[in-house]
C-alpha cells in the first residue's frame, strides 16, 4: 500500500457516500467521511428511470464532494462508483454524462459480481474467524436499499451466488400502495419466492452453520435492536418485528427515533434476515458494519490483499463447471498438460500470469457445453462460460475465457467472427496464444480417456517436441494432434511433433 | 421435494452393470445419479458355466461401488434385477447370498419375459405408439428379449438366446470371422425369429447398450447430434456396417470412431440381429433410445410405491412428459411450472376468441409455460434470454423445428421488453407467425405473473371482455397481493395487442 491520501465517492440508492483516508505506513486514518441522504433509488426503481430533477440534486451534492477533492488535491487518486440505483436507471448513460460535465468527476458503474467481490472482502477482513466459518458452511446476506445478494461459502468456493433485486427500498416501494395494517405479508410472499429459488438452485442449504449480514440495512438494525455483540438473534427479529409489522410507519418513526424513510424499511429489513435465518434453522447471524465506503476504500486502495486469487478463481471455476456435468477427469487432465506446456515453453510464448489464468478456466470450461447438447458443444460452451457471474472474476478476462472456449475447435475460426475481426491486434495476438496452448493440451486427451499419461517437453532452437507416455497407442489423441497443432504454428511458427513411448513397452 | 423418495435401481446384464438413481417427482422424476460400468459377466458365465472366483471378485468390487453412490446419494427404495447371465449361471444362488450378506441389496433374479415387459414400459415412456404396431427388441448380451404390441397394447412377448455376447461365443471364434462362421451365425438367428408368430410391425424399436452404440456410431458419422436422446438408424447403414466389421479384426474396429472399446467384439453380432429383423418385416430402419431396461425398471418401481407417469394415466401425452423432462434436466420449479400451464390454459380458453387463436395454439403456449423459466439454471439475470437458448438449442419430441424456434421465443417474452426491431430472432420470423408469439406471449405473461410468489395461490381466472376493457379476477383463497401486482405489471403486451384497457383484481 503507497502511502498518501485516497478518496472514494459512492452514490448508492439512498444517498451519497465519500470517504478521505491517508495512508501512512500501511496504516489507514480517516479524514473525513460525509453521508448525504438523496433518495435516487425512488426514482429507478418506481420509475425505471432518474428524473432530470434529481440528476440536477445529485450533481450539486456531488460538485461539493468535488470541491474535497481539491481541498485535499487528490484529482489523481480518487474512484468514484455507483450500485444499482443508477445500474438499473434506463438513463444511466445520460446521468453519469450529465454529473461528469458539471462536475468534471468520472462515475464507474460497477458490476454486480464486483460489487458482491468488494462487498466480500470487507465481510472476510472484518469478521474474525472468516475462513473457519466459510469452511463449516457459511450464508453471508449483504442487504441494501437496492438489492439483497446472497452468497453461500464451502471451503474456498461459492456454491451460490446471486443479486436479487429485493433491497429494503426496493421491497418498500412495491407495495407502499398496501394497507399498511398487512403490507408484511406482501414481504413475507415476497421473500417466500426468492427463498424458494435458492432453496430450488443450493443443495447445500442443510449444511450451512453459520450467517453473516452487512450492507447498509445493518446499521439500522443496530440502531432498533441494540445488540450488545456483533450478533443478532431471530429472537430479537422476531419480537420486534410481530411489534411493529402492522403499526403505521409514522408511529414507528416517533417511537424508536427513526427517519420516514428508515421506518418504512424497517419491516421488511426485519423481515429477511429473521426469514433466512428460518430457513436454515440457525438462531442468529452475525454482522459486519463496516461501511460500503470504506470497504471501496480499501479494495480501490489496495490494502485487501487476497492470497493466491487465481488458484481460487480456478477452483471457483471448476465448481461452477460441476452444474454442467462437467468430465473433470479430461478438465483436469487437459489442466495438467497446458500448464506443463505453458511452463516449458515460456520463451517461446511470453505470456503473463493473467493469461495463464484466462488459460486454466478455457481448459476447465472448454466442454461444459456438452450439457446443453453434443452438437456445437464449442458454441454451447462459450454461451455458458459469457454467463458466468462469479464475484471476483471480471468481465474482461470472461471475455477472454469465453473466446478461447469457442474457438477450442477446429470447426471455428477467429477470422470468422466479424466481432474479434474489430478486436485490436493485441488481444486477437494473446488470444491466439492461449488457445494454441488450450488445443494441444486437449487433444492430448482427446478420448477424454487419460490414455496419455504425461508429457515431457523439450525445446530446442528449431523443435517443440512433446513426448507422451502412454497405457496403450492412443491413436485419436495422435490424430487430433496433428489437426489441432496447426494453431500452434500459425502462432508461434513451429510446428510441435509429438513422441509417443508407451509405458510397458 | 423429499416427500417424494429417491429411488435406485441396478440392473446386472450380461454386458454391464448399470445403476441408476432417481428423484421421484409428482409426475416425473430426475435422474441424479447414472453409473455404468462394462463388465462382462456373461463372457464367464458363457464359455463356463459358472461364475469363476476371479469374477466373482470384480462383481463384488463393483457392488460395493455401486452401494456407495447408493448411500451418498441416500436412496431409499434400491431394486436391484439381474438377467440372462445371473439366469444361466450355475452358481448364481450363492453369489446372490454374498451380496445379500456383505451389502444388505435383494438381487432378483428375473425372467425373460419380466424383462420384456420392463423394456416394453419404457417405450411406451418414450414413444408415442398409442396408434400403430411396434415390435421392440432389447439386445443384451445373454438374450434378446422381443415384445409385439398393437397400438400401443401389449400382444406377445419373447425371450430368445439371442444375446450378443453369446452369439459371439457360439460363432466367431476367428479374428476377423471366417466366413463360414458368419452364415452359421445367420442361419441361428434366422431360425430363432422364425419361431416368433405373424406379426406386421409399423415401427422396430431397439434398445440395450450394444444397439446404442451403433446407433451413437451412425449418428457421428453423419455429424448428428451423439448424445440426443431417440435415434433413429436406418437399414443401409447397418448393412453397410456388417460388410464393414465381418472383414476386419477386433482391434481395428476399435478404432472406428463411436465405438465402445469394451464393446468391439459384440458390435457384429447385435447388428446381424436387428438386421434380420429389418429384414423380415421389411422396414427401412429402427429407433433406438438410451436406458431401456432400466427406465422401464425404474418406472414399475416407481409404480409400485403409488406414482404414475403422464403416459400412464388416461390423458397420456408423450410431449407433455417429455417437456417436463427437460424441465427437470435444468431443474426447473414444476409445481410453479404446471400452475403457470394451467392458468395460462385457463386464460387461453377465455382470451382466444378475442385473441383470433385457433384451440390447436396452445400446444405451444403450453410448452413455453413449462419452460419459461428454464434459463435460472444458467443464471437469474436475463434468464428469459437464457431460457430461448436452451430451448432452441434443445431436443422437443413432438414439435418441428419451426415450432421449437416459436416455443423458445414465446418463452424470451414471458419477462421484460416486448418484442421489437432489435430482437434479431424476432425478426426473422414471418408476419403472421410474429403475431401469434405475440398474442401467446401476452397471455403467458399474465399466467406467470399471476403465480409470482410461486406458491400456486391462484387456482382459477375468470375473464370478462367489453368493448373497452378487459376484466381479468383471480380466484384464491389465499393473500395475492404479490400476484395481483405482478399480473399487472405484466399485462402491457395483452393491452397493446387488444387495445384494450387490461385489469386484474
Amino acid at each position: 500500500m503507497k502511502n498518501g491520501i485516497f478518496g472514494i465517492i459512492n452514490v448508492g440508492s439512498s444517498a451519497i457516500r465519500m470517504q478521505i483516508s491517508e495512508f501512512k505506513n500501511s496504516k489507514e486514518r480517516i479524514l473525513e467521511s460525509i453521508v448525504t441522504p438523496i433518495a435516487l433509488g425512488l426514482d429507478t426503481f418506481e420509475k425505471g428511470y432518474i428524473s432530470l430533477e434529481k440528476a440536477k440534486e445529485t450533481a450539486q451534492i456531488l460538485s461539493k464532494y468535488a470541491q474535497k477533492l481539491d481541498e485535499y488535491n487528490i484529482w489523481g487518486s480518487y474512484k468514484a462508483i455507483c450500485t444499482s440505483a443508477i445500474r438499473d436507471a434506463q438513463n444511466k448513460y445520460f446521468f453519469i454524462n450529465y454529473i461528469n460535465t458539471k462536475t468534471q468527476l468520472d462515475i464507474e458503474i460497477i458490476e454486480e459480481s464486483q460489487e458482491m467481490y468488494i462487498k466480500y472482502l470487507g465481510v472476510k477482513n472484518d469478521i474474525r474467524n472468516f475462513d473457519k466459518f466459510a469452511q463449516e458452511g457459511l450464508l453471508i446476506a449483504y442487504l441494501s436499499s437496492g438489492s439483497l445478494s446472497i452468497s453461500i461459502k464451502e471451503g474456498e468456493v461459492d456454491t451460490f451466488d446471486s443479486v436479487f433485486k429485493a433491497g429494503s427500498l426496493r421491497q418498500y416501494l412495491l407495495f407502499k400502495d398496501i394497507d399498511k395494517a398487512i403490507r408484511y405479508k406482501a414481504y413475507e410472499e415476497q421473500l417466500g419466492k426468492i427463498l424458494s429459488t435458492i432453496k430450488q438452485n443450493c443443495s447445500t442449504l442443510s449444511s450451512i452453520k453459520h450467517v453473516i449480514g452487512c450492507g447498509s440495512s445493518i446499521n439500522l438494525l443496530i440502531k432498533v435492536i441494540k445488540p450488545k455483540t456483533n450478533k443478532i438473534t431471530i429472537k430479537a427479529l422476531n419480537s420486534l418485528y410481530n411489534t411493529i409489522k402492522s403499526i403505521d410507519p409514522q408511529s414507528i418513526s416517533s417511537q424508536y427515533n427513526l427517519s420516514p424513510n428508515e421506518s418504512n424499511i424497517i419491516v421488511p429489513i426485519l423481515y429477511t434476515f429473521s426469514a433466512l435465518l428460518k430457513m436454515l434453522n440457525l438462531d442468529g447471524f452475525l454482522f459486519s458494519n463496516s461501511s460500503f465506503p470504506q470497504q471501496l476504500v480499501n479494495f480501490y486502495s489496495k490494502k485487501f490483499k487476497e492470497k493466491s486469487v487465481n488458484k481460487k478463481i480456478l477452483n471457483q471455476v471448476i465448481a461452477y463447471s460441476k452444474k454442467y456435468n462437467n468430465d473433470l477427469k479430461h478438465a483436469k487432465k487437459v489442466l495438467y498438460f497446458a500448464d506443463k506446456l505453458y511452463s516449458e515453453l515460456k520463451s517461446i510464448h511470453s505470456m503473463t500470469q493473467k493469461e495463464k489464468m484466462i488459460l486454466d478456466c478455457a481448459c476447465v470450461l472448454h466442454d461444459v457445453g456438452y450439457y446443453i447438447g453434443i452438437n456445437n458443444h464449442h458454441q454451447h460452451s462459450y454461451y455458458i462460460a459469457k454467463s458466468i457471474n462469479i464475484p471476483g472474476i471480471d468481465k474482461e478476462i470472461i471475455d477472454y475465457v469465453a473466446a478461447s472456449v469457442l474457438f477450442h475447435r477446429n470447426k471455428a475460426k477467429i477470422e470468422s467472427e466479424d466481432e474479434l475481426l474489430s478486436a485490436p491486434i493485441e488481444k486477437i495476438l494473446v488470444l491466439k496464444k492461449i488457445i494454441a496452448l488450450l488445443k494441444i493440451a486437449d487433444s492430448l486427451d482427446a478420448s477424454h480417456m487419460q490414455i496419455i499419461e504425461d508429457i515431457d517437453i523439450n525445446v530446442s532452437e528449431n523443435e517443440v517436441k512433446i513426448t507422451a507416455s502412454a497405457l496403450k497407442i492412443p491413436f485419436l489423441e495422435e490424430l487430433t494432434f496433428k489437426n489441432k497443432s496447426v494453431d500452434f504454428l500459425e502462432t508461434f511458427g513451429i510446428t510441435p511433433k509429438l513422441y509417443i513411448k508407451l509405458k510397458y513397452e | 421435494m423429499s416427500e417424494y423418495p429417491i429411488v435406485a435401481v441396478i440392473d446386472i446384464g450380461s454386458n454391464s452393470i448399470r445403476l441408476q438413481i432417481a428423484q421421484s417427482l409428482e409426475k416425473s422424476y430426475r435422474i441424479i445419479q447414472d453409473y455404468r460400468e462394462i463388465f462382462r459377466l456373461g463372457d464367464c458365465v458363457f464359455s463356463k458355466g459358472y461364475i469363476d472366483e476371479q469374477t466373482a471378485e470384480l462383481f463384488y468390487k463393483n457392488i460395493e461401488v455401486i452401494n456407495n453412490l447408493i448411500h451418498n446419494n441416500k436412496a431409499t427404495i434400491v431394486k436391484a434385477v439381474g438377467t440372462a447371465a445371473l439366469r444361466d449361471a450355475s452358481n448364481s444362488k450363492e453369489i446372490i447370498e454374498t451380496v445379500k450378506q456383505h451389502y444388505g441389496i435383494d438381487i432378483e433374479i428375473i425372467s425373460g419375459k419380466q424383462e420384456a415387459y420392463f423394456n416394453y414400459l419404457a417405450v411406451l415412456y418414450n414413444f408415442d405408439i398409442k396408434d400403430i404396431n411396434t415390435l421392440t427388441i432389447d439386445i443384451g448380451g445373454g438374450s434378446s428379449e422381443i415384445v409385439l404390441s398393437e397400438q400401443g397394447e401389449l400382444k406377445d412377448s419373447y425371450s430368445t438366446l439371442l444375446g450378443c455376447s453369446r452369439l459371439k461365443y457360439e460363432f466367431l471364434k476367428k479374428d476377423p470371422p471366417a466366413q463360414s462362421e458368419i452364415y452359421a451365425m445367420k442361419d441361428f438367428i434366422e431360425k430363432t425369429l422364425g419361431n416368433i408368430e405373424d406379426f406386421q410391425p409399423d415401427t422396430i424399436v431397439g434398445t440395450g447398450g450394444t444397439l446404442n452404440n451403433i446407433a451413437a456410431m451412425y449418428y457421428i458419422s453423419q455429424n448428428k447430434k451423439a448424445s440426443s436422446y431417440a435415434k433413429y438408424v436406418p437399414r443401409s447403414y447397418v448393412k453397410n456396417l456388417i460388410n464393414t466389421l465381418r472383414r476386419i479384426k477386433v482391434d481395428d474396429i476399435k478404432k472406428i470412431k463411436g465405438v465402445e472399446e469394451k464393446r468391439a467384439d459384440i458390435i457384429l453380432p447385435a447388428c446381424m440381429v436387428i438386421e434380420s429383423i429389418m429384414s423380415l418385416y421389411s422396414i427401412e430402419g429402427f429407433y433406438t433410445f438410451m436406458g431401456g431396461l432400466r427406465t422401464g425398471l425404474l418406472i414399475d418401481t416407481l409404480n409400485k410405491i403409488g406414482l404414475a407417469f403422464p403416459f400412464q394415466t388416461l390423458d397420456s401425452d408423450l410431449k407433455f412428459s417429455r417437456l417436463i423432462e427437460l424441465g427437470n434436466k435444468f431443474n426447473f420449479e414444476e409445481q410453479h411450472a404446471l400452475c403457470v400451464k394451467n392458468l395460462s390454459k385457463k386464460l387461453f380458453e377465455q382470451l382466444k376468441g378475442t385473441l383470433k387463436l385457433k384451440e390447436k395454439d396452445f400446444a405451444l403456449l403450453e410448452a413455453s409455460a413449462i419452460l419459461h423459466d428454464i434459463g435460472t439454471y444458467i443464471s437469474f439475470s436475463k434468464h428469459n434470454m437464457h431460457s430461448h437458448y436452451l430451448i432452441t438449442n434443445s431436443d422437443l419430441t413432438g414439435f418441428s423445428f419451426k415450432q421449437k424456434n416459436m416455443i423458445a421465443a414465446i418463452s424470451y417474452f414471458h419477462r421484460g421488453g416486448l418484442p421489437n426491431k432489435s430482437h434479431e430472432f424476432y425478426q426473422s420470423f414471418p408476419k403472421k407467425k410474429q403475431e401469434k408469439i405475440k398474442k401467446l406471449a401476452s397471455i403467458l405473461r399474465i399466467a406467470d405473473g399471476l403465480d409470482r410468489s410461486h406458491r400456486s395461490f391462484v387456482k382459477d381466472v375468470k375473464v370478462s371482455i367489453e368493448k373497452d376493457n378487459i376484466k381479468i379476477i383471480a380466484i384464491s383463497s389465499e393473500d395475492t397481493f404479490l400476484e395481483i401486482k405482478a399480473a399487472n405489471a405484466k399485462k402491457n403486451l395483452l393491452e397493446k395487442i387488444t387495445k384494450k384497457s387490461v385489469s386484474i383484481i
